[in-house]
């Protein structure tokens, strides 16, 4: 994805959010995983969205797509998913079937949650295709070969008719995410696609998706915490932290650049290569996140900051616009050096 | 003299199958590995998921009966000891499990945990126990009050922390850590990082660290033996791993590990091919399938591992000894 130039304003828009705030009623009262995310995700460009676990990033991703369960789930009033000019929020359960898997498909991390271990691999595919296209039958297992054949599975008529499980964790995979692309998407949501595999098919993935977007112009939202993928992969980048949006940014920027204490703490945690670096303690971000049920009042980073002034606990920041494609929320982002 | 010492040790796992429940199978896991730990020295293993890598760990601490071969440890070899014999070694080497959410019990708090342990090799007194466990909870950073809880009340930072206390309450020589911080987040991998590296110099401890992430290898290890199919294809020192590795696989791994910086963004490396089964390995080079050097030669005779230099052992038909 190294050769898609950097995102400006005048990119075309696929998707924005706006606001997303998602709750859960749960037994210890209401409890909300998302505040008032808003980010847009751009024709053709892969979007990171980072952070570490259990700051919301799922949530995020099944919100867009409203797979959260109807009963327990709310969305604030003013939280809008913006396709084109339709607020996928205020769509019926039924019309958004008819977005899923049609125009935004969705991978997750766990490849058979999307594969049913009774049917084979070809009659999954089929499926997919009788339901969201008009395609004859032959047409349509034509089509599924051709699938099969682009995320490189080898010998895909033999495939065809074998089971998942008769299948490496990698291939699945793949027939993932055939499975989403069935439909030629504008919209892929990839929630932590690669992260049970090994790096080596992990690159595999990656690329498969990285092709497809540059062929079909596909917008891919990212979601990993393996910030080396990030770099390898991404245009842009969110970052969220205990349910909020906290940094916003080109890659190249993000990385050389951080504008939140947070951002730069975890950059700053991974292991580095090099001699030199071999045995020395790493940064470590003191104390821990925040639970869903107790958050600080004003910044949620407050207590694990090493910027913090009186301010910060004070009085709550809003994610502010930078420049033209960054923003942060924080009082006092760090600066350049 | 190597703390540790392993020749050619093989552990295979029959699967049985039909009526009789006969062998039908083996699943040859760990096939012939060979490698020395030396005293204070921290031994990296890496290597794709499957490829024997918590078996071998287990295996020479004798979790697991050795199919084959044999495991010296400080001069005394084990796979033949009794478990009244094993019992000193035992609380001289240490295991720290993969998964640190199923290795605790989840009905004992840490306080019972630890002293289950302490009291079971009497490592003090009974009087001395309480303070021991107070002692141990700082040496990993727990907080006091931790004692009383359970597993399902830390967090998965807290519980490896819980993890690496039950191993050092014994006080080892030696630990395997298997993938001690592969679960957890970044910023939490940091922190359990350090905390080894500190343990490790206070401790003066010898360690073989499994692991099938580069970067924390890298960073952590003196040295590195790279795994495939159940066998090391190649030794290196961590020094500078990229301008020494010389095995296909270990190259093609160092090019697939995504590194932080958007700016050395290339091309990503794709290595084709399918990893043959451990049921039904190849009699040539395990890695033959997926190899882009692959030759005549390597299809029948498998490579031996052979010594380049003083820091370095390669099995692959393609790179000549002395290189
Ligand atoms: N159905 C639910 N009911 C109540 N709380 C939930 C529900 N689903 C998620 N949460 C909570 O919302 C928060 C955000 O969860 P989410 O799954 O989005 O995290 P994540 O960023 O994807 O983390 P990971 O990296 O571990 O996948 C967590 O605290 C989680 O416990
Ligand atoms: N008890 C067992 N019975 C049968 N096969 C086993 C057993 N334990 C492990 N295996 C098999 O032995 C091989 C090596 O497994 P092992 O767990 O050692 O791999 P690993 O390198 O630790 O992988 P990972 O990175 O996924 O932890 C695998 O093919 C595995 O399925
Ligand atoms: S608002 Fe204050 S406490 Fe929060 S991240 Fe910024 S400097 Fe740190
Ligand atoms: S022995 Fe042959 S197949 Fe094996 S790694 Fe070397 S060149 Fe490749
Ligand atoms: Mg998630
Ligand atoms: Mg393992």
């Amino acid at each position: 994805m190294s050769t898609s130039p950097a995102t400006s304003t005048a990119a075309e828009v696929a998707l924005s959010v706006r606001n997303l705030t998602t709750s859960f009623r749960t037994d210890r009262g209401i409890v909300t995983a998302v505040e008032k995310a808003s980010f847009d995700l751009h024709r053709g460009e892969a979007l990171g969205l980072v952070g570490e676990s259990g700051c919301g990033k799922s949530v995020t991703s099944k919100s867009i797509m409203r797979l959260l369960p109807e009963h327990i789930t709310r969305y604030g009033k003013d939280s809008e998913v913006m396709l084109g000019p339709d607020n996928l929020m205020g769509y019926s359960g039924r019309q958004m079937r008819d977005i899923r898997g049609n125009r935004i498909a969705m991978i997750f991390q766990e490849p058979m949650t999307a594969l049913n271990p009774v049917f084979t691999v070809g009659w999954q595919l089929d499926e997919a295709l009788k339901y969201h296209t008009k395609l004859g039958r032959s047409e349509r297992k034509r089509r599924v070969i051709e699938l099969l054949d682009m995320v490189e599975i080898p010998s895909p008529e033999k495939r065809y008719s074998e089971f998942p499980h008769q299948l490496s964790g990698g291939m699945r995979q793949r027939v993932v995410i055939a499975m989403a692309l069935a439909c030629e998407p504008e919209i892929l949501i990839a929630d932590e696609p690669t992260t049970a595999l090994d790096v080596t098919i992990q690159a595999q993935i990656l690329k498969l998706m990285n092709d497809l977007r540059e062929r079909t112009g596909t917008a891919i939202l990212l979601i990993t915490h393996d910030l080396g993928v990030v770099a390898q992969t991404c245009d842009r980048v969110v970052v969220m932290y205990a349910g909020q949006v906290v940094e916003q940014a080109p890659v190249r920027e993000l990385f050389h650049n951080p504008s939140h204490p947070y951002t730069r703490a975890l950059l700053r945690s991974i292991p580095r290569s090099g001699k030199k670096e071999r045995g020395k303690r790493l940064a470590t971000i003191d104390g821990i996140v925040p639970s869903l049920t107790n958050m600080p009042p004003a910044c949620r980073f407050a207590d694990r900051c090493d910027c913090r002034e009186d301010r910060c606990t004070a009085e709550p920041p809003h994610l502010v616009q930078l420049n033209e494609d960054r923003s942060v929320r924080c009082h006092f982002p760090v600066h350049s050096d | 003299m190597p703390l540790l010492e392993v020749n050619n040790l093989t552990k295979h796992f029959p699967i049985r199958g039909g009526i009789l429940n006969r062998v039908v199978a083996n699943v040859q896991a760990v096939n012939g590995v060979s490698l020395q730990i030396e005293k204070g020295e921290t031994l990296g293993v890496i290597g794709e998921s499957g490829c024997g890598k918590s078996t071998l760990g287990k295996t020479i601490i004798r979790l697991l009966d050795a199919t084959a071969g044999t495991v010296r440890f400080d001069g005394v070899e084990t796979t033949q000891l009794s478990h009244a014999e094993l019992m000193p070694m035992r609380r001289r080497m240490q295991f720290i499990f993969q998964d640190p959410y199923s290795s605790l019990n989840p009905r004992m708090t840490a306080e019972q945990m630890l002293r289950e342990v302490i009291r079971f090799h009497d490592v003090v007194s009974a009087e001395a126990t309480a303070d021991y466990i107070g002692e141990l909870l700082e040496t990993v950073q727990l907080r006091k009050d931790a004692r009383h809880r359970y597993p399902h009340e830390f967090s998965g930072g807290q519980r490896q922390r819980l993890n690496i206390a039950r191993a050092l309450a014994v006080k080892p020589d030696f630990i395997i850590a298997d993938e001690p911080v592969s679960a957890l987040d970044v910023s939490v991998q940091a922190q359990i990082l350090n905390l080894l590296m500190d343990l490790r110099e206070k401790f003066d401890l010898t360690l073989m660290f499994v692991s099938h992430d580069l970067k924390v290898v890298e960073h952590f290890c003196d040295r590195m033996v790279v795994m495939y199919l159940g066998t090391v294809v190649e030794r290196l020192s961590c020094d500078d791993i990229y301008a020494q590795a010389k095995h296909p696989y270990t190259r093609a791994l160092l090019k697939s590990n995504p590194i932080n910086d958007p700016d050395e963004r290339g091309e990503l490396f794709i290595l084709e091919g399918e990893v043959p089964s451990p049921r039904n390995p190849p009699a040539g080079c395990p890695f033959a399938s997926r190899c882009d050097q692959v030759e005549e030669r390597c299809l029948s005779e498998r490579p031996p591992l052979v010594q380049l230099n003083d820091s370095q052992q390669v099995a692959c038909w393609a790179v000549p000894a002395g290189s």
